[in-house]
């Protein structure tokens, strides 16, 4: 009997460069497009997914990328936990602001997908579907802490974790009785270097790079030009104006330059199809593309530190990624430090599979899921049968 | 831009970091660098669950979390210094410098002393650098520097010595038989330490300094380099390289009828605020032709002024092209290092 063809239904952006990309990656693969939710339509009424439910499929989830109406809904499903942990809140009817560049309330957003995700997963796991992630995986990668937290115990190198600050009177004191001089200054459950502060102190001089702006109203925006702030009062602003946020400190270890621009790693793991890592340069501590940070063939990088270490940078990443178990693909962040020789696990990114103009053995991480959710789907119904017989 | 990378080279040879006996097998084989870390990254151990304990018993956890390395710029200067084979040294690179983990108010001065006085284990000793701190590491315009006149009589073979950061910066007096390259690179740079620079008394063949901007710290203009330009110093300066400049069109212009351009085969001004004045005064001079490299990258010049400087010298360098910042209106031209 032959297979029912697979299934691949994503929840997440009903456009934009993610969606294409990923639809592109299925015609390739499968020939033929994959069905699409978006997180509106779920949140508005999750039985539409149930409808969708077929014999083989696969659940995948994405970000709402910047379509104001996914956002929307994320923010309202969010709502009540980010009232319920002490977060600001962002007041219904705003969100247009949000694609726009408006920082918004990460957390809530964040909150609201993790919901939003822990029904539809409820619905795949009625309908025996395999999923992408899993709640508790996305939850844990949101929340920055979190993260590091975990990653430690599990005996991976990471920067040191600050206790939770309220403002920046805190923060100053938590930092001198951890005994550093340079953190970094994040939204906890932030993306995208959204709310992120490279901060250094020198005695009574300070200096805060960030992407960061506060507006004459005290409106936070998401800018793409990076500012270097050295008054000590304005950085005082910034900070208190993000700790309602939620916020996440840690040490700000020294990245390694390459061709004299700072550089980290995004590595893209694929669970069973491959590593899609990219060397990722900037001029300043932020290396975001919107931020004006570049791309760079990670062969730079592996020249520069030797075979080794980054074999040893790919041991720390699959120990990582054993972290998120339920996930099928991770985005980790990876600093080398200035040594050459040791580096630290920054960040998991639970979407953090979409890295443009990114191929290895002419594949995309994109193509490569998909050809893996085909595998997996394959293997799944040999194993259900099997167990039928 | 800013300086992001370490070096890997220095004075002809690859650098390699000596953090522990072993790590340097040859000294004359390669650049030794020492150099302090922040807060190597550890892997937290508390926590753990009950079973997570156990089996830690059982089974260490490997690779073992790096060991606190708080060891001093001078404790590892001390340690190289007993290394075996440490004599055929020729080169030391020197990078951040902390202690217990901080770098606020924290200067090399035990370094240079503790190596000063075993001048006689280093007697191959060319080549120094202190400073090779990234902005990942520190600001530049934080970097506490010190006092390098003990330097010059300890060491009668150096020939290359260079500098990152002003901040109590001094060279004193320079009295070398060999010094030939003098290297100051600095987001500010004041005039008392150009005037040490300009007295040297060493044959110096490739004269570098980073002026900054006016405010961290530089207050030099183009009067001070009068001698210099004058053709008065430094008979066999073959390299000038005044970078990072505010005022690179003064000195262009100051070049462009300064006896001194006819002796030197390299012009540096590069990391600067040139400008279409500077590129055209330079042009009209008609005496850039003998220079075997002029190189002006981060200007503010025209491409077409570009073009014409680029058929008036036989090797030109105009990498990384600005645009001024007129926020205001007015057009404002920045240094590269402003920190």
């Amino acid at each position: 009997m032959a297979l029912p063809r697979p299934e691949i239904i994503t929840i997440g952006a009903p456009s934009g460069p993610r969606h294409q990309s990923f639809t592109l990656a299925c015609v390739e693969e499968l020939g033929y497009r994959p069905r699409s939710i978006s997180w509106a339509a779920f949140l508005d009424d999750p039985a539409v997914l149930d409808e969708e439910m077929r014999p083989n499929s696969y659940l995948r989830f994405d970000t709402p990328d910047q379509d104001v109406a996914d956002i929307s809904a994320l923010y309202r499903a969010g709502e009540d936990a980010a009232v319920a942990a002490g977060i600001e809140t962002v007041p219904a009817g705003s969100e247009a602001r949000l694609a726009q560049g408006a920082i918004g309330s990460p957390a809530q957003l964040a909150f609201g997908l993790i919901a939003a995700i822990t029904a539809a997963t409820a619905i795949a796991r009625y309908h025996d579907a395999l999923t992408s992630t899993t709640p508790e995986d996305v939850a844990l990668a949101f929340d920055k802490t979190a993260t590091l937290e975990r990653l430690g115990k599990a005996g991976i190198a990471t920067p040191r974790c600050l206790p939770p600050v309220a403002g920046f009177d805190s923060l100053v004191t938590a930092m001198e009785v951890a005994g550093l001089t340079r953190v970094f200054v994040k939204l906890r459950h932030g993306s995208a270097a959204a709310g992120m502060i490279a901060l250094a102190r020198h005695g009574d001089s300070w200096i805060a790079v960030t992407g960061a702006m506060l507006d004459e109203s005290g409106g936070l925006h998401a800018t793409r030009r990076v500012a270097r702030l050295t008054d000590r009062k304005a950085i005082a602003r910034l900070v208190d104006c993000l700790a309602p946020l939620g916020l996440h400190v840690e040490s700000w270890l020294p990245k390694i330059g390459i061709g004299n621009r700072v550089a980290d790693v995004r590595l893209v793991m694929i669970e069973g199809g491959g590593l899609y890592p990219v060397l990722r340069t900037s001029n300043h501590p932020m290396t975001n593309l919107h931020l004006g940070g570049e791309r760079a063939s990670i062969d730079l990088l592996i020249h520069r530190i030797g075979r080794d270490a980054w074999q040893s940078v790919i041991a720390s990443t699959r120990s990582a990624s054993r972290c998120f178990p339920g996930s099928h693909v991770l985005g980790l962040d990876v600093a080398v430090l200035a040594d050459a020789r040791s580096h630290a696990l920054l960040e998991a990114n639970a979407f953090g599979d979409f890295v443009k103009e990114l191929t290895v053995d002419g594949l995309c991480p994109h193509r490569a899921q998909v050809r893996r959710i085909a595998e997996r789907l394959k293997e799944g119904r040999t194993t259900s049968a099997q167990v039928a017989a | 831009m800013t300086i992001s990378s370490n070096l890997e080279e220095f004075a002809g040879k690859r650098i390699v970091d000596f953090r522990k006996s072993g790590d340097v097998a040859d000294f004359s084989a390669v650049t030794p660098r020492l150099r302090c870390g922040y807060d190597a990254p550890t892997p937290r151990e508390q926590g753990l669950s009950l079973r997570e304990k156990l089996a830690r018993i059982f089974t260490p956890p490997s690779p073992p979390p790096p060991e606190d390395d708080d060891r001093n710029l001078r404790d590892l200067l001390a340690a190289m210094l007993d290394e075996p084979g440490v004599r055929s040294t020729q080169a030391i690179v020197f990078g951040m410098w902390m202690d217990n983990g901080e770098s606020y108010e924290v200067t090399p001065a035990s370094t240079i002393e503790l190596l000063v006085l075993n001048k006689d284990r280093l007697p191959d000793l060319t080549a120094l650098f202190f400073g090779d701190i990234t902005v990942e590491e520190n600001e530049m315009s934080w970097i506490e520097q010190s006092d390098y006149s003990a330097i010059w009589g300890a060491f009668p073979r150096l020939g290359h010595f260079g500098v990152r950061g002003s901040n109590n910066l001094s060279l004193g007096a320079i009295n070398h038989p060999t010094l030939h390259t003098l290297v100051v690179e600095s987001g500010g740079l004041p005039a008392s330490i150009v005037r040490e620079a300009l007295a040297a008394n060493a044959p110096i063949r490739h004269l570098e300094l980073w002026l900054g901007d006016e405010g961290y710290g530089a207050d030099t203009s183009v009067d001070d380099f009068k001698d210099l330009l004058s053709g008065a110093l430094f008979p066999n300066l073959h390299t000038l390289a005044l970078r990072n400049s505010e005022y690179s069109d003064d000195l262009a212009t100051a070049l462009a009828t300064a006896p001194i351009l006819d002796r030197i085969k390299m012009l540096d001004l590069s990391m600067g605020t040139l400008t279409d004045r500077g590129a055209q005064a330079l042009i009209g001079s008609g005496r850039i032709g003998q220079l075997e490299k002029l190189d002006i990258s981060h200007h503010y010049v025209s491409k077409a002024v570009v073009e014409e400087l680029r058929h008036s010298t036989p090797r030109l360098v105009a990498a990384d092209p600005q645009q001024p910042d007129d926020w205001d209106g007015e057009p404002h031209y920045y240094v590269a290092v402003s920190e």
